[in-house]
Formats: structure tokens, sequence, C-alpha cells
């Protein structure tokens, strides 16, 4: 595809996207805003996932520490959630960065574990440090505006999506996403021509986890309450199967998989609990048959 | 002083010692072979001075500097490329963005060279012009062989550590390859450190050859006597 013809699809999505909002009554905007929230979600994680191959299973835990961060800011110390997120984003990425030179030094299974074990201390400190976290209850925290209006939100994550794409674009098409394809494929073999593979790792580490951050406040300030769901394997499994289902270490694919896969939850609300025998369903067709994502099945095979 | 030396070189592996006491050295623009029955510590020996593990004792120093508990990564960028006995191209990428990757974190020593051109220049070396865009995993034993070495090329190394790049190869294949290796000291003025089971080639190509058996340095020598050295002729075919 030339450069050109890509410009006019890109203009012609982004036309799509910006008018979207006139036509759609408050319940499909608010089921496009949390679309567009896991969609953020999904690129991220594929950063690592996807792009050089580490399993995470910490993401929606840094979309926790983003919100909590932001939220309790808001609440405690009146800060602005504006402010807040920024902050919110940055201690997300800190933490992302601490872990990640405290465990992919080892990689594979061992980073799974790690982020598996931080998930879960930090779903049950948030959930007992009532004080702080006002635990189960949540966290109510204010708008980002003024007057409510979920028009604003639509765009202001849209804006989001937009800003984490042209970041996830640059990078991996940048000597650093060469690297990370290196260290993806064959690791012994990167560090044997010069890529320093737990850097390379650390950085886009720190980079999703940061992205992450940035949505779970977004999420936080959007429903206006935070709470310990935002940072639950529940949400990390979610993101996982959206990715995975989407077309993992596919730019794009992530994004198409959120929307899917929200937009089906939406569907299949009414059948309660069963909602996620369907998903696993989904995953398992697909694993079967397009093992590449939906992505998978328009580029056909390489 | 010599380019690469190694002193009292050791390891051990559990209970044994893939390595005992090595001394070796290579001086710039020599080819050395490096041979040896199987077991007998040659990938070892690699392996300790790419920095791929610590030897448990003795000391690596390149240019005079002590360079043993440098990093795989390290190594590389001073200037110490080295293949693999079992090619490891990155399959899902193409063989220009194979080099690519060993160009991009090796630019210090790239001086003035930009990319594009010396990677045509490297691939048209090793003869994979025309696989330039084709995926690695689709290449063949042959061409992956080439991209392995194309690829350490491409690190635009001082040293270059061959290990077993013959194997499998056919008689014309193997004087391609020896012309190429040649090539390599002669004209870009290499200095190669080579593992080879092909006796024939190293003894048409390698300046001086080490012989290791059991972990051991059993001799070292020019070519021609080693190849008649009853030690060496036990320690390949037995009593």
């Amino acid at each position: 595809m030339s450069n050109r013809n890509k410009s006019l699809i890109v203009l012609a999505i982004a036309g799509v996207f910006g008018l979207l909002p006139l036509g759609l009554d408050d319940y499909r905007l608010h089921v496009l805003v949390i679309c567009l929230n896991y969609a953020i979600l999904a690129a991220s994680w594929n950063l690592v996932a996807g792009y050089t191959g580490q399993v995470s299973f910490a993401h929606a835990a840094f979309a926790g520490v983003g919100a909590y961060t932001s939220g309790m800011l808001a609440v405690h110390l009146g800060f602005n959630p504006w402010l807040g997120i920024v902050i919110g984003t940055a201690v997300a990425g800190l933490a992302g960065f601490l872990i990640g030179v405290l465990c992919l030094r080892m990689g594979g299974i061992y980073l799974s574990l790690t982020t598996l074990g931080f998930s879960q201390i930090l779903h049950i400190v948030i959930t007992n440090e009532y004080e702080i976290t006002r635990g189960t209850m949540g966290l109510q925290v204010p708008a980002l505006m003024s007057v409510y209006s979920k028009t604003a939100y639509f765009y202001i994550m849209l804006a989001a999506l937009i800003v984490t794409l042209l970041i996830i674009h640059r990078i991996i098409y940048s000597n650093t996403g060469l690297n990370f394809r290196a260290v993806q494929n064959d690791e012994t073999a990167a560090a044997a021509l010069g890529v320093n593979v737990v850097r390379v790792r650390v950085m886009a580490f720190t980079v999703s986890s940061a992205l992450a951050g940035m949505a779970g406040g977004l999420f936080g300030h959007y429903l206006l309450l935070i709470t310990p769901q935002i940072p639950s394997l529940d949400q990390q499994f979610l993101v996982l199967a959206m990715t995975v289902i989407g077309g993992m270490g596919s730019f794009i694919g992530p994004v198409i998989g959120a929307f899917m896969l929200n937009i089906l939850a939406e569907y299949i609300r009414a059948y309660g609990e069963y909602h996620v025998l369907v998903f696993g369903l989904v995953a398992l067709l697909m694993a079967r048959f397009f093992p590449h994502g939906v992505v998978g099945l328009f580029k056909g095979k390489r | 002083m010599p380019l690469l030396e190694g002193r009292q070189l050791s390891k051990r592996f559990g209970g044994v010692w893939a390595l005992q006491q090595v001394d070796f050295f290579l001086e710039a623009g020599e080819i050395v072979g490096l041979i040896g029955p199987n077991g007998a510590g040659k990938t070892t020996l690699f392996n300790s001075v790419a920095g791929a593990f610590k030897p448990t004792t003795g000391r690596i120093f390149f240019r005079g500097v002590d360079i043993t508990a440098k990093t795989p990564y390290d190594i590389c960028r001073l200037g110490i490329a080295r293949t693999f006995q079992i090619v490891r191209p990155f399959p899902e990428m193409t063989c220009q963005e194979n080099l690519q990757v060993a160009f991009v974190n090796n630019h210090h020593k790239a001086a003035g060279k930009d990319w594009a051109s010396s990677t045509h220049g490297i691939l048209e070396f090793v003869g994979l012009t025309d696989q330039m865009l084709t995926l690695a995993k689709n290449l063949t034993l042959m061409e992956k062989k080439k991209l392995e070495l194309a690829r350490a090329l491409a690190t635009n190394p001082t040293i270059l550590m061959l290990d077993e790049v013959l194997g499998g190869l056919n008689t014309q294949e193997i004087n391609q390859a020896l012309n190429l290796i040649k090539g390599l000291r002669d004209e870009k003025g290499l200095t190669i450190f080579w593992i080879e089971h092909v006796m024939g080639a190293i003894m048409q190509a390698a300046d001086r050859v080490i012989v290791l058996d059991q972990g051991t340095k059993l001799m070292e020598g020019q070519p021609g006597d080693v190849v008649i050295d009853q030690r060496v002729i036990k320690a390949y075919l037995g009593e």
C-alpha cells in the first residue's frame, strides 16, 4: 500500500471517529469510550507481549497504580485530576521500571510469575487499606471537566488512544523496535550482535506500564469511581484476550480486538456469567483457525 | 601484545571440567584454527571469550584489556563477533533486517559507513543479494549459514569467531566458503578464530592450529605439523 493510500485511510478512519458521537445516544457513547480505553490497554500490553515476547500479568495492576495515584491525589490532597493523571502515568512507569529491573534479567516465566504476584499483592493492599483507598466501596473522584459530558470524554479518550498509538508506532519503527523484534526472535543471538537485551526489555516494559497508568487514570476519572476492579486479574485477562484475538504482535490488532470483544460483551451481557463461556469459545476458535488473530485474516500467510 | 589472549582458562560444569587451564593467543591478522574431537571444549572456549558465560578461573584480554567479566553485547561492541554452531537467525525478520540489528547496535565502529550500502556490500560478499527481503526462516541451511556470517560481519568486528561454519556443506560449497574466509582476512583485515571439523579446510586456510582434547590444550602449531603429531592422531582415532 502506498503512503498516500495509507494516509487517506487513516484520515477516513479519523473522520468517522471524529463524527461518531453526533449520532449516538448516551449508552452507545459509553460503550465506545470503554472500547477506546481497552484499546489503549491492549495496544500498550502488546508492546511488551507482542513485540518483545514477555508476558506480563501486571498490566491491569499498572492501570490501577495510575488510577489510584491520581484518585488519591485528587481526593486527599485536592489535586487537579489532569495533573493527577500525569503523575499517575509517571508513577506507573516508575513501578514498571523497578519491576522490570528486578525481574526482566530472568525473563520468560519469571516475569509472568512476578507480575502475577505483584498484581495480586496490589489488589489485596488496595482492598484492605480502605482508610485511604476506600476498598471495595470505591474511591469517588472528580471529573476531568466542570460540566460532565460523555462526548467530551469520548474525544479525550480518542486523543489518548491516538497519542498511545503514535508513541508505539514511533518506537516499533525505530532502531529500538528493531531490537525488540530481535530480542523476541532470539535473545542469545541478539546479545551476540550487541543488543543489550535487559535494557531493551526494561524500556519496553516501562513505556508500556506508563501507558497503562494513563489509561487507568482516564478510566477512573471517567467513571468517577475507582474500585479494585481496575487492577484485577479479570481485567488483565480481558486485555490479554483482546490482544490475542485481535492479533498479538501486530500494530492495529489489539485495537480491533478491544472493540470486538467489548462490543460483543455488550450483546451477550444478558446471559450473565455465560458471557465468559462465549469469550472462551471465541478465543479457542481464533487460536485454532486464526492463530495470528483477526489481523492475520487480512494479511494472509507470510 | 597479542590481539586476544586467554590465560589459564578453566570452566567447570557441575563435576566436569569442560576447560582446564588453557592458554591461547591470537595475533592481529591471523587465521587460527581450533580443532579437537567432540567434547574437547572448543565451543566452551568460544563461549567464554564471547561472554556467554564466565570462565570458572582464568582471564581473557582483548588488546591488553581484561574482558573476562563482560557481557555478550559488550564483547560484541568491543569488536569480537561470533557465529553459532547451530545457526540462530532471527526467523521472522528479513535478511536485511537481520543485518540491520547488527549494524545499529555497533554504530560506533562503522565510522562513515551508511548502513544501506554496507548491508548491500556484505550480502553481496556472502552471496545473499537476491534473498535480501526474504524472511530468514525461509532460507536453506546454506543460506542461513551465510546469513549467520553476514550478520557477524555487519557488526564491523576486529575478530571473527567462526563455529563450524562448514558443517553440512558439500565440497564445492566448502571451497566457496574457504575463499570467502580467506578474503575476510586478506581484503578486510579481520583476525579469525575458527572451530572446524573439516580438516582439509583448516589445513588450507589456517596459519596456526590449536588442538584441544578433553578440556586441555594438546598442542599448537603449523597445520602441517599438527596432523602428523602422534598425540593428535591418538586423540582423534584412539589407541
